[in-house]
């Protein structure tokens, strides 16, 4: 029996440099584990424990997903196996493409009831794949996960809604994407690092997967997003008292 | 042919007006409590899956109704996404995240986290996942129609617990208060309150304050993937002005921000601005205003 966590391997857009074009230049942006995807990793890897269940991650991408600092990074953090799809064509692939390729993969290790993601990617930000894989895979979808209990097959999901939280049950294999704040990952530490090097991983080649790349959307054009201009209008009085009184009087007069 | 997925928020105003500008009036597909289905039902077409339970268990009937349409649109929140997103896998139709205009075959959207906006020319079914805060649908004529899901996905409610935190319409508010890290306890924010009251302004965070510390309520955190909110006053408190958060309040009127830190990015997007302790500022202008 196998519990599933897709992670991604991603850097952060505010590291990169954007030009007025809206070319990323991602030189000096370094490459991680996605922000929220560690607390994913390690909501899958206690919820494993639990079941007495195999972990095994899924990353789709270009070809550094299958590198060995990427291997690394993820293994480190409690995976017992990485699942690896790299290729060239995969570099920023949508979310529907993304979901197709790790519901393929999903269906290629067999028996897996339980496939956990985390809240949203650090680079693009749209909290869709996780809906994507379910759509591919014919599963229901539980997002905004705070906690899940049972095993797979049988779930029970602490979920936070717009008024309060509430729980569901969950019969039959589902995807569950967890918040931001579901746990609190644990930093490997040098014995997690030196054994991640011992972990396995495979690596499934695209074209053996048969997913549809799916088509009809041309960039026509992009830009860097300007921010609306400013007045910028800056309050140095070095008193308290003063600076606020001067704010206040900016407020009187305009707003 | 284009449909709007909804399942608890009517305020799809902004979706409608993307589905026409790509030239089509749009129906919905809902899938949440009736009485959102029937008010909508006043200016649109309205199916409404007729079953009990979560959305989470209504996809396969989603999926089935919206198998023909050439444009899926949704609001950006939650439950609707999610659907959208399983539509469009099951499809295997693209889909297109921060939706923020369209005309004719293209569609305007941001993409890396709100940084790069892109146009994009669409030929083929697509859905669409449509950014900006709530927006009423205009009167018209509509018609409801219920439909049978031949097929649900075994997900139940269990339990429910509400919040203890107030509601805040956060998209209504003239005046809004954001903080951020700069606040230190949340014993602290009580002195934001104070300020609040003053200015009759609602408050509101960034996400580390909702998600990280839990100081305030999920539905209060302003940005790329929470609130976005356009009031005649933001003022940001010891919020250092990431793009994530900025995206989320640039459209207000005049923006203020109070913060230690000179070189905060948050200074180069205000209006007005003070470099100073937010701990000493904001009591001195809650008393200032009071002085008025």
């Amino acid at each position: 029996m196998s519990v599933v966590v897709a992670y991604k391997w991603a850097a952060s857009p505010n590291d990169a440099s954007i030009a007025p074009d809206g070319s990323a230049d991602w030189s000096r942006a370094k490459a991680a584990i996605s922000e929220y995807d560690p607390v994913a990793i390690q909501v899958a890897r206690d919820f494993a424990d639990a079941a007495q269940a195999e972990l095994i991650g899924i990353s789709i991408g270009a070809p550094d997903v299958a590198g060995s600092l990427a291997k690394k990074a993820a293994l480190s953090r409690g995976l017992d196996k990485a699942v690896l799809v790299a290729d060239e064509s995969l570099a920023g692939a949508g979310a529907t493409l993304t979901g197709k390729v790790i519901a393929a993969a999903v269906n290629q290790i067999g028996g897996v009831e339980l496939v956990i993601t985390g809240d949203s990617s650090v680079d693009i930000g749209a909290h869709l794949v996780s809906a994507t894989i379910a759509g591919a895979l014919g599963w229901p979808v539980i997002p905004d996960a705070l906690a899940v209990a049972g095993k797979p097959g049988e779930l029970e999901v602490t979920q936070v809604t717009a008024s309060g939280t509430r729980t569901l049950r969950v019969t039959g294999p589902a995807v569950v994407a967890v918040t931001a704040d579901a746990a609190q990952p644990k930093i490997p530490g040098m014995k997690e690092i030196l054994g991640a090097g011992k972990k396995p991983s495979e690596e499934l080649p695209l074209a053996g997967l048969g997913v549809v790349v799916p088509t009809g959307v041309d960039t026509q054009a992009s830009s860097r997003v300007e921010p609306p201009p400013r007045a910028k209008q800056l309050i140095t009085a070095g008193d308290p008292t003063e600076a606020a009184a001067e704010l206040a009087a900016w407020l009187r007069a305009n707003v | 042919m284009s449909v709007i997925l909804v399942v608890d928020n009517a305020g799809i105003g902004n979706v409608v007006e993307i589905a026409q500008a790509l030239g089509s009036q749009p129906t919905v597909i809902a899938a949440g409590p009736k009485q959102i289905a029937e008010e909508l039902s006043g200016s649109l077409a309205v199916t409404w899956i007729a079953a009990d339970g979560p959305a989470e268990a209504l996809a396969p009937a989603v999926i089935a109704l919206a198998a023909d349409a050439d444009v899926v649109l949704a609001a950006d929140r939650s439950a609707e996404r999610a659907l959208l997103g399983q539509v469009a896998a099951a499809r295997s139709i693209p889909v297109l995240p921060a939706v923020t205009g369209a005309a004719g075959n293209t569609v305007s959207r941001t993409t890396l986290n709100g940084l790069v906006a892109v146009t994009e020319a669409v030929s083929g079914p697509v859905a669409l996942l449509v950014s900006g805060a709530p927006k009423p649908v205009p009167a018209g004529s509509g018609s409801f129609q219920e439909a049978t899901p031949a097929a649900t996905y075994q997900v139940a409610v269990v339990s429910e617990s509400a919040s203890q935190q107030a509601q805040v319409d956060l998209a209504g508010a003239s005046r809004v208060i954001g903080v951020g890290r700069g606040i230190k306890a949340e014993a602290d924010l009580a002195m934001i309150e104070e300020l609040a009251a003053k200015l009759g302004a609602a408050i509101a965070c960034s996400r580390p304050i909702a998600e990280g510390v839990g100081w305030l309520p999920r539905d209060r955190y302003l940005g790329v993937s929470g609130q976005v909110i356009a009031p005649a006053l933001y003022l940001a408190v010891g919020i250092s002005g990431q793009v994530q958060h900025m995206v989320g309040v640039r459209g207000s009127k005049a923006v203020v921000a109070i913060n230690s830190d000179p070189n905060a990015p948050i200074f180069n997007e205000c209006d007005a601005g003070v470099v100073a302790d937010l701990y000493q500022i904001v009591p001195a202008l809650t008393a200032a205003l009071g002085a008025s």
